[in-house]
């Protein structure tokens, strides 16, 4: 790294425009064009090989050339950069460009007519598993990989390292101060001088934390640094990352995801063997053919489903809570909960989450104290109503309840969860004014959520709509290395934050034959501080 | 007092400090900046106060909607800058960023206050510590974009008909050195006010000169002021980010880590989770090229500017869009 000047072949410029910006970079790229260029002239029969070389072991030769090449590419920091930009641009376009899944697809056809079928070969409209964007993961990775073979160890150095600088380096470090510790030239008074000014100095280093060494070879010559374990930061942070994707791999392998809308009551198994399961969706995630994962062979049984509404705005979830029971294959029951959303049931590395809900259609009702599950599937004009034979009244006429529902997260501008009951009998609705049809609702009854009334001799409670609730099953093998991942970048990230220190203090004399004090110094980051620092070193060094 | 009443109020401490730092502009007085300081860091407290009474009010952390999201910020520049300023008594950064914040909270103030009960994905302890953490990183990536644009206009209007060394090896080791070796040893620019004081100071005991600086013929060092200065934004914006990309980083995975929880799914490529992707990969992208030490500090600026830009998406644009997850209970 670091090469400021080098020969820039045209070929490269014109391929790479951004050669400014990554001269290194280029540089590589376009060693392994050259050399890749050397080896069809090597392969090709028409020339003859230089001198003794045979085919074989030249092309064996600038094979290993260019697997160096390749590897040195793939160790810069200016590919890291390269393939950061190109990630950023990339997945910024998967939020700009709609996304299968999540914007219909007929939508997504519509709004780009004959670019659809261009934009979708280039995985356009589904960006995040296209094969470029997984290509370019793969070529992170292995920079990330790589890289991080050749920056631990001198980060690790350079951290652990002790290096001590005679004064003939300190002064010819561009990073460096001197001070001339008086103008005596007595041996004995500028011994003396010096005593008091390194006594000074490691009082100095102590408060500011500082871990002082002194050249066992050379006592004069000392070394103090602080924050050395920060260097390790981002390369933690790196291994982090790598696990990252190791972690997400082996879950794409052996992990699946399933979704089942069950009433309260239902059971359901888990398992799909024989390829017949009665889940809704059940979903490896990959390709059935490279699944390497298992499903359970457990089932699931909804003991009950409750929806729960804020006491003073009826018309708001305030959460959703499932009975779930799992039961081995024989019936055992092997865990009981009551589940909800950000509350899931966990039994080893299969998670059951409370996902979602969908009215069943059915209303719980007691009639005269008798509780019942009203089917809503009557067409009424323009709504679909439950209707109940509540048998004949007094006079022997056969009375029908008419149930109209109001479910709030389905009729828009219900302010809660209620029913209206009528009443009809052979002679029409109840309550209703024969002559007009308009001027008069007849008789009902307006029932909320507990609420009871009579009508027609009928005593109706409403309990409560019946929901199914939208279960959310997923195996994910790979959860607790993934945090272990998370756990390692957010502590290396963190780690980034902190700088390495480092000061090299000789003393000695100079040609004057006074005492002096040079000092050279060094920081990774963060240079303004640390030079502030560096100030009121110099002020203690003057005091002394 | 009522909640808004203390936005208020932190409103008008907001300008008192923006008079003071205008002021200071013009007039290095440290006591311009004292009572700059003070005023900004009252208006600080004063938005909390009010963050409280809300939260009071809400009987949960008042953390769930855009008007109270954008309070977070505010607080979260402040607390940064009241702390950086401290820190590198940055003198030209106080008006552009007490103008900003004051542009914020007014624009926070139109919008929508009213306070709504939380739906079920929101309920969890997850909430509170995941969405300041990445608010606050935010807030650093805000004052790491004003810190560059006052970078480059000094640049664009200033330094650059002075060019004396923005290059590579002015900005040293700044950057860091990666393998640590010693003959590669960065230059420093090689001055502070600091240093160069030292240096000039008739100490009879002892005296420190620094090596290899340009000497100018009096024999005091040549210090560039205008070039100091630049470097001094420079680094504001590199610690910035510093702070801000880790708490990113650590924001995203708690996020990952309650989308799973809730959910069961620690990343689903919604389109606020990739562009907070984007933001944090494009502030990724700043990081190494500083690491890299082949960029010109003024690259590195433009750099911050586009992942600022990216941040504003992913903060507002997202949302106006009408794209997102947050669309709870959505199956398939
Ligand atoms: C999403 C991916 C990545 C993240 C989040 C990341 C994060 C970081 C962070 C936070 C730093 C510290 C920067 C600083 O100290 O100011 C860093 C430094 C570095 N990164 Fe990365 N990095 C990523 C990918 C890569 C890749 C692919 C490479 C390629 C080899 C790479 C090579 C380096 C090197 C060499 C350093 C300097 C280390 C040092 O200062 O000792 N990074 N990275």
């Amino acid at each position: 790294m670091g090469s400021k000047s080098f020969h820039k072949p045209e070929a490269a410029a014109v391929i790479f425009a951004s050669g400014r910006l990554f001269p290194d970079f280029v540089l590589t790229a376009n060693r392994l064009f050259i050399l890749m260029i050397e080896m069809t002239a090597k392969a090709s029969p028409i020339q003859e090989p230089v001198g003794k070389v045979s085919f074989s072991e030249g092309f064996m030769a600038s094979l290993g050339e260019m697997i160096e090449t390749v590897l040195s590419c793939f160790r810069s920091v200016q590919l890291a950069i390269i393939l950061l930009s190109l990630l950023t641009i990339a997945t910024l376009f998967g939020v700009l460009m709609p996304q299968e899944g999540l914007v219909e697809l007929a939508d997504i056809k519509r709004q780009f007519g004959a670019n659809y079928r261009i934009f979708n070969a280039m995985g356009l409209f589904s960006v995040y598993s296209s094969s470029w964007f997984l290509t370019l993961q793969a070529l992170f990775f292995f920079n990330l990989l790589i890289g991080s073979f050749k920056w631990l160890k001198p980060a690790w150095l350079a951290g652990t390292r002790k290096i001590y600088l005679a004064s003939a380096h300190i002064q010819a470090s561009p990073n460096a101060f001197e001070a001339i510790l008086g103008a005596s030239t007595s041996s004995e008074a500028s011994s003396a001088e010096t005593n008091q000014v390194q006594t000074v100095l490691k009082t100095w280093l102590k408060r500011h934390r500082y871990r002082l060494f002194q050249n066992p070879a050379n006592t004069s010559q000392w070394y103090a640094t602080k924050g050395s374990w920060s260097r390790l930061g981002p390369h933690i942070a790196h291994i982090g990352i790598l696990l990252m994707i190791i972690a997400s791999v082996y879950g794409t392998f052996t992990g699946f995801k399933a979704q089942e809308l069950a009433k309260p009551g239902d059971v359901f198994s888990l398992s799909n063997q024989g390829a017949s399961h009665d889940l809704d969706f059940f979903k490896p995630n990959i390709n059935e053919t490279y699944w390497l994962g298992q499903t359970p062979d457990w089932k699931v049984k909804v003991n009950d489903f409750r929806v729960q509404y804020y006491p003073q705005k009826p018309d708001t979830v305030q959460q959703y809570y499932a009975d779930l029971s799992v039961l081995s294959s024989d019936g055992r029951e092997l865990k009981r909960e009551k589940i909800s959303v950000n509350h899931p049931l966990q039994l080893g590395d299969l998670t059951i989450y409370q996902a979602a809900y969908d009215p069943t259609g059915n209303m719980l009702v007691k009639i005269n104290g008798q509780a019942r599950k009203l089917k809503v599937d009557t067409q009424f004009e323009d709504r679909k109503v439950a209707m109940l034979d509540v048998g004949p009244d007094a006079t022997g006429n056969d009375r029908m309840l008419i149930v109209f529902p109001f479910i709030v997260q389905q009729d828009a501008g219900t302010d809660a969860n209620k029913i209206v009951v009528f009443m009809k009998t052979k002679n029409g609705f109840l309550g209703a004014d024969a002559d007009s049809k308009i001027a008069k609702m007849p008789d009902n009854l307006r029932l909320r959520e507990g609420q009871s009334g009579r009508l027609g001799g009928v005593e109706v409670t409403f309990l409560r709509p019946e929901f199914a609730t939208g279960l959310q099953i997923k195996k994910a093998p790979e959860v607790p290395l993934m945090y272990l991942s998370y756990l390692i970048i957010a502590v290396g990230a963190l780690m980034c934050v902190f700088s390495q220190r480092m000061i090299w203090f000789s003393f000695d004399h100079n040609q004057q034959a006074q005492a002096r004090l040079s000092v050279a110094y060094k920081t990774n980051k963060g240079r303004l501080s640390f030079l502030k620092e560096l100030g009121t070193l110099q002020q203690v060094i003057q005091k002394a | 007092m009522g909640e808004l009443n203390w936005v208020y109020t932190a409103l008008t401490l907001l300008v008192v400090s923006l008079v003071f730092y205008a002021i200071r502009l013009a007039n290095p007085r440290k006591i311009f900046h004292e009572f700059a300081w003070g005023a900004m860091l009252l208006s600080m407290l004063c938005l909390v106060v009010s963050l409280v009474i809300r939260s009071k009010t809400a009987q949960y952390f008042a953390l769930s909607n855009m008007y109270e999201s954008m309070l977070v910020v505010c607080i979260g520049m402040q607390l940064a800058f009241l702390c950086f300023d401290r820190w590198f008594k940055v003198r030209a950064l106080g008006f552009p960023a007490a103008l900003l914040l004051l542009g914020a909270i007014l624009y926070d103030l139109t919008l929508p206050t009213d306070i709504k009960p939380l739906q079920p994905a929101l309920q969890s302890y997850w909430r509170s510590i995941h969405v300041p953490i990445i608010l606050l990183s935010y807030a650093l990536f805000t004052l790491a974009f004003l810190s560059s644009v006052v970078y480059l206009l000094k640049y664009y209007w200033v330094d650059r008909k002075t060019e004396a060394g923005h290059s590579v090896a002015a900005r040293g080791s700044a950057g860091g050195n990666l393998d640590g070796s010693l003959d590669r040893l960065a230059p420093l620019a090689s001055s502070t006010p600091q240093l160069a004081m030292a240096a000039a100071g008739a100490s009879p005991v002892s005296s420190i000169k620094p090596l290899h600086a340009p000497l100018s013929i009096d024999g005091t060092i040549a210090y560039d002021q205008q070039h100091e200065h630049s470097n001094i934004y420079d680094e504001l914006t590199y610690r910035c980010v510093a702070f801000g990309f880790p708490l990113l980083a650590v924001g995203i995975i708690l996020g990952g880590i309650w989308a799973n929880e809730a959910w069961g799914n620690y990343w689903s490529w919604d389109p606020k989770e990739s562009m907070s992707l984007v933001t944090l990969l494009g502030y990724g992208v700043y990081l190494h090229m500083r690491v890299n030490q082949a960029h010109h500090t003024r690259v590195l600026a433009w750099v911050s500017v586009i992942g600022f830009i990216l941040m504003l998406i992913t903060y507002f644009g997202v949302n106006l869009m009408g794209l997102g997850l947050h669309s709870y209970g959505k199956i398939g």
